[in-house]
């Protein structure tokens, strides 16, 4: 990923440096490069759609007998965060709903839960506007990470600052930039609920922010937290492949909404050709999406697609 | 300009191993998802104490208000939860709440999960219908009738997703093949120049999941009754007749070649 752009970049320095200096000069630059030659590895955990499922499902659920839970996810979570120094834990969205526990807490110990997993970041669901603006307003004091709503416009509502557009986590020398895309709300919640939301263009949105934290903000790696859905019998209607295919400067998409279990990433080609990432983690804590990107400053640069998994079952259906 | 750079070849040297600095590459990845199963321990790693919570949960949820004789989900162009649930809130309106009313109709996206057979606690209803949604009446006209009966068409034709079907009550549709044959409100035919009173709920109301028929529809009744209460009242109400639940297809909505 990103692999012409580097290259690219390379060759017009050397071409500069190449065309005023000694070679010398040249391959002292090349001996400090090699020496200065590291990788970084990032682990990228997360999930969606938990939907208030704080504890496994009951043992005679027919689904899901006894599976998933938050608290279970959280005990993963502390697994991997003692073997991998730099852990990065995000959510897609649809916190809210599904259990008693939200019933009668109003998100209360969702929030509180996922701030002692320490969550990095989550974006907004539709679901989770089910108590309203206020709802939502009354359970942040309880989130210690951020909300990240890039295309939902607040401005006009008692939400108005207490989101953010973009956010950048930066883990040793790497900067991973954060935006969040949420689902049109129309149709789907009742405008009681949403008020004087705004929705703005989820492909124009992500193209701005994923440009801005690219580019402007020089990110490794660009991260979209989608609630759109991954994909829909309806081609027009916006999903993650969609998003994916109208859109540049994305690295990946993590994706909530449609409960799609995936069994690993899957590689989509975004608006110029380049590769990009998709992931989703089922629902209700079922599942901990994971991806372990490897950055590195040495010449040979090759995207090394390394499929093996250890499932026995083929997991991947809505 | 050119000659400038020229005479600070190291200066260009920093500038470039700088810019070197910020353009990390992914070079590779690896990608697999984890199942969250019961190989994971439920022990709560974080410092949060969840005790009270489940204290206060068990409480309210734990109890046992009835038990049901078969498993009910729902279905497509018909199931039985839908039919139970569509029955029991219709009755509830009428006999209840003495609100004067010809049929029901409801989402299956609403039910978020089945109701099994056997013991039925309070927080199983809470499952299967986890949102604060108030039963309301509304009165539709002939037009608006017509576009709710193609509305169940269209949603009783498909049956593999999770959202096909509309469950009803107190209406019986005929479908030959794509086309409408044969409309009952209640026991007479349906009749385009009455006007009908539907028990709904507020967020269908409103147009939630596309059914625009209920937008410009006159409102009768806010019954200020949650469905999901009126669910547990009648559950609670036949215990205490020593009723289990039970409910069954009847061929309300039929599709047919």
């Amino acid at each position: 990923m990103g692999e012409l752009e580097y290259q690219n970049r390379r060759n017009f320095i050397f071409k500069i440096v190449g065309g005023f200096t000694a070679l010398l000069t040249l391959s002292s630059f090349r001996l400090l490069k090699q020496k200065k030659t590291k990788t970084t590895k990032i682990t990228i955990l997360h999930t969606n759609d938990m939907h208030s499922h704080i504890d496994p499902f009951d043992v005679n659920d027919k689904n899901h007998p006894n599976k998933g839970g938050m608290v279970r996810v959280a005990s993963l979570v502390n697994e991997i965060r003692k073997k991998e120094e730099y852990v990065i834990l995000l959510d897609a969205g649809d916190i809210f709903q599904g259990t008693p526990y939200f019933n009668i807490f109003k998100g209360e110990v969702e929030y509180k839960l996922m701030s002692a997993m320490q969550y990095d970041a989550s974006t907004l669901g539709n679901h989770d506007f089910d108590n309203g603006l206020e709802g939502i307003k009354n359970m942040l004091p309880y989130a210690k990470f951020p909300f990240v709503c890039s295309n939902y416009d607040f401005s006009a509502t008692i939400l108005n600052n207490q989101t953010i557009k973009y956010k950048i986590i930066k883990k040793g020398n790497i900067k991973v930039g954060i935006f969040g895309i949420g689902i049109k709300l129309e149709g789907l919640v009742t405008k009681d609920l949403y008020h004087q939301t705004k929705y703005l263009d989820p492909y124009v949105t992500a193209n701005h922010y994923a440009k801005l934290l690219k580019e402007k903000e020089k990110c490794s790696i660009v991260i979209c937290l989608s609630h759109l859905g991954y994909n829909y019998e309806e081609a027009e209607k916006a999903s993650d492949i969609n998003l994916a295919e109208k859109t540049k400067n994305i690295d990946l998409i993590i994706g909530g909404h449609t409960h799609t279990f995936l069994e690993q990433a899957v590689v989509h080609k975004n608006l110029i050709g380049k590769e990009i990432l998709i992931n989703q983690a089922g629902w209700g804590a079922l599942n901990l999406g994971r991806l372990d990107f490897y950055f590195t400053k040495k010449n040979s640069q090759r995207i090394d697609l390394d499929a093996s998994t250890n499932y026995t079952k083929n997991y991947a259906k809505i | 300009m050119k000659n400038n750079l020229n005479t600070n070849p190291l200066l260009l040297l920093i500038i470039t191993l700088l810019s070197c600095n910020s353009t990390n590459k992914v070079t590779s990845y690896n990608s697999s998802n984890h199942l969250i199963d019961k190989n994971l321990s439920t022990v709560n790693y974080s410092e949060l104490d969840l005790s009270d919570y489940r204290l206060e949960m068990s409480n309210q949820m734990n109890e046992i208000i009835n038990v049901s004789a078969i498993e009910m989900e729902t279905g497509s162009p018909e199931g039985v939860l839908g039919n139970f649930i569509c029955d029991l809130s219709l009755f509830t309106c009428i006999s209840i709440l003495d609100i004067p009313s010809d049929f029901c109709i409801l989402n299956n996206g609403g039910f978020r999960t089945s109701l099994p057979k056997g013991r039925v606690s309070k927080g199983k209803i809470f499952e299967i219908m986890p949102f604060d949604n108030e039963l309301v009446v509304l009165e539709l006209n002939g037009e608006q009738m017509i576009d709710l009966i193609n509305y169940i068409k269209e949603k009783s034709l498909i049956n593999h997703s999770r959202k096909a079907g509309v469950p009803v009550s107190g209406i019986r549709i005929s479908i030959v093949g794509n086309e409408i044959s044969r409309v009952f409100i209640g026991i007479e035919e349906f009749d385009t120049t009455k006007t009908y009173k539907v028990v709904t709920t507020d967020y269908l109301a409103k147009g939630g999941d596309n059914m625009t028929f209920f937008k410009n529809a006159k409102k009768i009744s806010s019954t200020g009754l949650l469905l999901r209460d009126a669910i547990i009242n009648y559950i609670e109400n036949l215990s205490n007749q020593n009723i289990k639940l039970n409910a069954q297809l009847d061929g309300r909505i039929r599709v047919s070649e």
